[in-house]
């Protein structure tokens, strides 16, 4: 298959572009953005599909064109199976045509590409720089296989795959690794089997515990049949047990009543006798307690002594409760005229005293009287002196009355005179004022001036008295009047001054002044008279007093005593009848004292019988009438003793009545029974009721026995039986005991048992294994499809190594002879890997060679593959300026290389190297700097365009 | 004359092919074969049938948990009290080891213990009299065709019924043989009046008259046990067609699902799709209250695109059925499993022939030969594996899955244009 034309509708910078294009070698020159990619891409994009997001292996661009133009375009593909035909895809349409225009089936092409697809054929057809440059990453002992693996097609890549699968599945799983993901489901996936197979190992074990479970089941069921067996059996013996004792008892009561006789006693018999015994007894009691009773009354009675004294004395004693009354009287008068008497001696005794004498001085006789006329002489003595002082004191006070007025007036003329003598100062000053020589100073000066112009005037003027001479002399004048005038004015204020009334006046009051001065001593001289007048009289006063006193004294009143009071009242009197009065009350008192002496001897009987320590009247009389109501009391006592003890002795009749009744009645009922006495008669009933009692006894024992009756008399001993019983109940116990151990194991068993059976563990780890199991196979699974993915390409690979085409071979020797200029003879390719002849027929592994030689290798293993493959498929291929980095002399050896490969290939080399360029002829070239300069252009603004938008959008987002 | 039939309780199993769970649906998948069975019984007395047959497989393994154990006795014990008679005989799963004592049944069981066919004469409640014919497994296989030991209906009662546990000889599986194989023609020729059948997991009718029947699991442990899971409830008659009625006993349901792959889906279709797939059950089990385990198929998974194969095969898409939100008691739906396949041939090479020979014989080497074994053996011979997963080994299952997803994976990852398989053009 060849490429015969290139027609581009729109691809790119490509639009409406058509070329043209040579069976062999077609040389495509241009600079970098010439467009040649775009040409590459465009072929591709015809023959496999426009790139689309899922398919953009090789093509890194879209190349939808920017105008609007169709996208897409149309290739005549010469040289085909079904011979000429255009491929024709755009946008909207895919094609085959042959090149009449008739329409193929669409998987024509299908059928040209021979199932190869752009992966392929880029492949093993496009070669580029990259490819060259890949040679330097490669390790050393890997290169070898990769030279090999140029052998099949494409086959670096399905290394890469294959190695990437082993670095994948290594990560998943290695052997030997502990942390990779599958190999960490492994131990987890053990650990879980490990747990479950333990379980299962616990569920052997649920047999042997069921086995167990039914042992013990059995033991106790054993062991609880023995127990009831024994319980039973202890049952009958406690029945027994129990009954032996009635049957005992029995015996007992049979052998009792063989030995007693019973008696016939009237109904009721004991009844009787107990009835009257007490009735007996009850009568005894009240005779006792009533002879008690009496007793005590009597002795009580006894004790009553006053009771006796006071029946003697009855006639006595209601003379001295009459006696007695009086007395109470007399002495209650007695004791007033005590009192009055202490009355009276205090009245005097007050008199005494407010009479101001002394009582055992004073007297009540003549001698007395008379002295009293003496004091009344003293005493008109006294008065009339007092009443002579009275009077000259009268005097005196006249005299010092007036001798004030006199002062008086001498005091208001003296003040007139000073103020008369301030007016007069006053006036002075004002005189002074009014005379001051500052009033003449105007007049002098006037006259001064005119004085001065008259005499200027008169010297100056020699004709005639100008009228400045008239002018001063009238100045002169005026100032001489004046002052005459002010003088004349001073002199008349000097004589007002002097001729003023005031001093007159002053005169006058100072010869009244000394006028009452005068008068106001003669006044006094009076006044002396007068007080020595009175010294005189009081002198005579006190000897009167002097003598008065005397007086007192000599009639016994006290010095100090009033004498008026003493002539006046005579309080002496006084006292006397006092005195008079208390002897009357002495006197009545003394006979009311005999009275009561009296009655005390009277009542002196009395008083031996109930003798009183106080001896005091108003005591005695008390006592006497205390005793008497006492003794009344007694006599009433003594009489309601009396009647008690005649109540108490009827008591004792009756009852003894009583028993004399019921000892009849027993001894009835004694002779009736045939007993001596109560006490037989007693046993007799006790025997009776005894037997009724066994008897009794006896039927309810036989019914208790019933049935047992032959066991009963086989017994033994009552020991012997209880200890067949306990025998019996120790077996019991033991046996139960021996239950115990039992239970328990059976209780634990249960336990464990249940534990097992509802214990759902199990059934979840049985689930989780599975589960992980799953997820282990699922690991499994990936780990494994990518392992035979890796193993299926290397011995894919590998099977194609081990059988090398032979021509290919060949084909490559020549190749690489060409590009090394001989200096490599021949390529040698084995199982084992691939090596190179030198010329010297020394053999070289790949990764001793230089990266210029290796890349000449690559290229001629490719060239023969694709040389080789002519067979299956014939392709353009596509160099994209694969050979930039050769040196002058490899790519001169290169470009021979391609020349003479375009033979049978058709070879589109896209470069922008000039020696290429140079190295072929013009028509193999097509220059794509020269086409379609207007395209350029556009490109350039539309580069423009998009660095403008670029630049808007990066300051947009600045 | 009813007759509750079911069989193959495997009450200790557990659920298989289910990656971790959260743990309310964990609960719920434990305790599931225990409310089917336990529901069983309930139906069964309510409905007063006259005889309850189990017919092998109760437990899982010969070795049962004494939690099953226990939980079968009770269940035992309440048809006891409700007067219903249960007549079993023991499965290939649970079969009676020689070494070991049957269980002491209540005494409404009558067991077959014996690998000889036995009987058992029974009376309904109406006073029929019917005969069981029945034989237990005594050891993991049996391969005599017992069906010969079973007796022509002698006739002597009013009802014969014979118990089977086995596979139907013709096309259930390679090891059939090992399971008392025997043809439907042989059981009808026995003239009984009902074959009640156990072993196969699926329900279903092997002849109309008489009736010869599986009653199927009660609870599908596998994504391979589909659909409704139950009971049969057989009435019979003299001279008038067996009466028929499934009863559906499980809690969990088991439902597969297939999602067409489209050229231009991305991620968020495909969780769409699932989660209508789910929206669907959903509503199911809200109205049936069973819940449903579920596993999708991706069809056609080539048309989707390189990288998007990749994570749906490493399960990145499992957050669009995650069961973390299903924290609740009731109904559940959860997806177990997420299947991708690629409908395409595998003609990977074709542009070179020589590689394309090598791949095929290398494709072959792996399916036929030991390369298999020798690529897993650096797993397989894990000292766990090899201690507590020696099946793994030889899980042809696996073999076959990670073989062709290798395939598919490095046609897909080298990038070839996949085309679907030329059957579908």
């Amino acid at each position: 298959m060849k490429i015969k034309t290139l027609d581009i509708y729109g691809y790119g910078k490509w639009v409406n572009q058509k070329f043209d294009i040579n069976d062999g070698l077609q040389l495509f020159y241009g600079q970098n953005e010439a467009g040649k990619s775009t040409l590459q891409s465009f072929i591709r994009s015809m023959l496999f599909g426009f790139p689309t997001k899922r398919r953009r292996i090789n093509q890194q661009n879209r190349y939808e064109p920017r105008h609007g133009e169709v996208y897409g375009g149309r290739l005549l593909l010469t040289d085909t199976s079904f011979g000429n035909i255009w491929i024709e895809r755009t946008n909207k349409l895919f094609t085959v045509t042959t090149e009449e225009g008739d329409r193929l089936p669409d998987n024509t092409l299908e059928k040209v590409l021979g199932g190869l697809d752009e992966t392929l054929f880029d492949n093993f057809y496009a070669f580029n720089l990259q490819n060259l440059q890949e040679l330097s990453n490669i390790d050393a002992d890997k290169i070898s296989d990769y030279f090999l693996s140029i052998g099949t097609l494409g086959s670096d890549k399905f290394l890469a795959i294959a190695k990437e699968y082993e670095k994948e599945t290594d990560g998943l799983y290695r052997k030997q690794a502990q942390n990779r993901p599958l190999n960490q489901m492994l131990s987890e996936f053990e650990s879980l089997a490990e747990n479950i197979q333990r379980m299962e190992t616990n569920m052997a074990r649920y047999d042997s515990l069921i086995e167990q479970q039914a042992h013990q089941e059995k033991i106790i069921q054993n062991l609880n049949q023995e127990i009831n067996r024994l319980d039973l059996e202890i049952r009958e013996k406690d029945k027994l047990v129990g009954r032996y004792d009635i049957y005992l008892k029995d015996r007992a009561a049979k052998r009792e009543l063989e030995q007693l006789v019973y008696t016939e006693i009237p109904e009721k018999g004991i009844e009787l006798l107990d009835v009257n015994r007490k009735r007996i007894e009850e009568s005894n009691t009240a005779i006792i307690q009533n002879e008690e009773r009496l007793r005590n009354l009597q002795g009580e009675l006894g004790s009553l002594t006053r009771l006796n004294w006071a029946n003697n004395h009855v006639d006595e004693r209601r003379k001295w409760i009459v006696e007695t009354q009086k007395t109470k009287e007399a002495q209650a008068k007695f004791e007033q005229t005590v009192e009055r008497i202490q009355e009276q001696n205090e009245t005097m005794l007050q008199l005494a005293r407010r009479g101001q004498f002394y009582p055992e001085k004073v007297s009540q006789d003549l001698e007395y009287n008379e002295k009293v006329e003496e004091g009344l002489a003293i005493q008109s003595q006294l008065d009339d002196l007092e009443k002579h002082q009275e009077a000259v004191k009268a005097e005196r006070k006249v005299y010092i009355d007036q001798r004030k007025e006199q002062q008086n007036f001498s005091a208001i003329v003296r003040q007139q005179v000073a103020k008369l003598e301030n007016q007069r100062l006053n006036e002075e000053a004002q005189l002074m004022q009014s005379t001051s020589l500052n009033h003449y100073f105007l007049g002098f000066i006037f006259l001064l001036v005119g004085i001065v112009v008259v005499m200027i005037n008169f010297f100056s003027s020699e004709g005639g008295p100008s009228i400045y001479t008239w002018l001063g002399l009238a100045i002169a004048v005026l100032g001489f009047l004046s002052i005459t005038y002010i003088f004349i004015e001073h002199r008349k204020h000097h004589a007002a001054f002097k001729n003023s009334p005031i001093i007159e006046k002053i005169t006058e009051l100072r010869k009244k002044e000394v006028q009452y001065h005068e008068q106001s001593k003669a006044l006094g001289t009076e006044i002396n008279e007068r007080e020595s007048a009175l010294e005189a009289i009081a002198a005579e006063i006190e000897s009167v007093l002097t003598q008065q006193k005397r007086w007192l004294v000599a009639i016994g009143f006290y010095p100090t005593a009033d004498p008026e009071i003493i002539l006046k009242t005579n309080p002496v009197k006084q006292y006397f009848e006092a005195k008079t009065q208390r002897a009357h009350f002495e006197a009545e008192r003394e006979a009311l004292n005999e009275k009561i002496s009296k009655w005390r001897s009277e009542i002196k009987p009395l008083l031996e019988r109930f003798p009183l320590v106080d001896d005091s009247t108003r005591s005695l009389i008390r006592h006497v009438e205390e005793v008497e109501v006492a003794l009344a009391r007694s006599q009433e006592r003594g009489k309601a003793i009396q009647e008690r003890i005649e109540q108490s002795r009827e008591l004792i009749e009756k009852n003894k009545l009583l028993i004399k009744e019921s000892e009849a009645i027993i001894s009835k009922l004694f002779k009736e029974t045939d007993s001596e006495n109560e006490l037989v008669f007693r046993h007799k009933v006790s025997n009776n009721r005894l037997i009724e009692d066994l008897q009794q006894k006896r039927t309810l024992y036989k019914d208790q026995m019933q049935g047992f009756e032959e066991a009963l008399a086989e017994v033994k001993t009552k020991q012997a039986l209880l200890e067949e019983f306990q025998s019996l109940e120790q077996e019991r116990m033991l046996t139960k005991e021996r239950l115990t151990p039992h239970h328990n194991e059976r209780a634990n068993l249960l336990v464990e048992i249940n534990l097992l059976e509802h214990d759902g563990t199990y059934q979840e780890q049985v689930q989780l294994i599975e589960s992980k199991k799953e997820e282990l196979r699922e690991s499994i699974y990936e780990w494994g499809r990518k392992r035979v993915a890796m193993e299926l390409i290397y011995q894919t690979l590998r099977h194609g190594m081990d059988n090398p085409v032979p021509e290919m071979n060949q084909q490559a020797d020549e190749i690489f002879s060409t590009l090394t200029y001989g200096r490599y003879t021949q390529i040698k390719l084995n199982k084992t890997g691939l090596k190179v002849k030198q010329f010297s027929d020394i053999l070289f592994e790949p990764h001793e060679l230089s990266q210029g030689t290796l890349e000449q290798l690559y290229v001629a293993l490719r060239l023969a593959f694709v040389e080789n493959a002519l067979k299956m498929i014939n392709m353009p291929i596509l160099i994209d300026d694969a050979f930039v980095n050769f040196d002058e002399i490899r790519k001169t050896s290169m470009y021979q290389v391609l020349e003479k490969f375009s033979e049978n290939h058709q070879v589109l080399f896209f470069t922008f190297d000039l020696q290429a360029k140079e190295s072929f002829a013009e028509e193999q070239r097509i220059d794509l700097d020269e086409i379609d300069q207007t395209l350029d252009i556009k490109e350039n603004s539309y580069e423009k365009d998009i660095e403008e938008s670029e630049t808007h959008q990066i300051e947009m987002e600045d | 004359m009813k007759i509750m039939h079911v069989a193959d309780l495997h009450l200790d199993s557990p659920f298989k092919g289910m990656m971790k769970q959260s743990k309310v649906i964990h609960k719920q998948l434990i305790q599931a074969p225990y409310q089917a069975f336990e529901r069983c019984v309930s139906i069964a007395i309510n409905q007063e049938v006259d005889f309850f047959l189990i017919v092998g497989d109760v437990y899982n393994a010969e070795k049962q948990t004494i939690y099953a154990q226990n939980f079968f006795m009770n269940q035992l014990t309440r048809l006891e009290k409700a007067g219903i008679p249960v007549v079993l005989n023991y499965g290939n799963h649970d079969y009676l080891r020689a070494d070991k004592k049957s269980p002491i049944y209540p005494n409404n069981v009558y067991a077959f213990l014996s690998e000889d066919v036995e009987q058992f004469d029974l009376t309904s409640k109406n006073q029929e009299t019917v005969r069981f014919y029945g034989f237990s497994y005594r050891q993991k296989w049996i391969k005599e065709r017992k069906t010969q030991e079973f007796p022509l209906n002698p006739g002597e009662t009013d009802y014969t019924i014979g118990l089977l546990h086995g596979a139907l000889a013709d096309g259930q599986g390679n090891d059939a043989g090992n399971y008392a194989p025997f043809t439907v023609q042989e059981l009808v020729s026995k003239q009984y009046d009902y074959w009640a059948l156990g072993h196969i997991h699926q329900a279903g009718v092997l002849n109309a008259g008489p009736l010869i029947q599986y009653s199927g699991t009660i609870q599908g442990r596998h994504r391979n046990e589909l659909g409704d899971k139950g009971a049969y409830i057989v009435e019979l008659k003299q001279n008038s067609p067996a009466k028929n009625k499934f009863v559906s006993l499980a809690p969990i349901l088991w439902q597969s699902a297939t999602i067409e792959c489209h050229q231009d889906w991305q991620a968020n279709d495909i969780v769409q799709q699932i989660e209508q797939v789910i929206a669907n059950y959903r509503s199911e089990a809200e109205a049936s209250t069973q819940s449903q385990i579920l596993t999708i198929t991706l069809s056609n998974g080539q048309r989707l695109n390189q990288e998007l194969q990749e994570q749906i095969e490493k399960g990145e898409l499992s957050f669009a059925f995650e069961t973390s939100g299903l924290e609740v008691d009731g109904p559940f739906v959860v997806v177990a499993k997420l299947y991708l396949t690629q409908n395409m041939t595998l003609d990977a090479f074709q542009y070179d022939e020589n590689l394309n020979q090598s791949f095929h014989a290398v494709s072959q080497r792996l399916i036929e030969g030991n390369a298999y074994d020798d690529i897993m053996k650096d797993l397989f011979q894990h000292s766990i594996i090899q201690n507590w997963l020696p099946e793994l080994k030889d899980d042809k299952e696996l073999k076959h899955s990670i073989i062709e997803s290798a395939q598919q994976l490095m046609i897909q990852t080298i990038g070839f244009d996949i085309k679907e398989d030329t059957h579908e053009d």
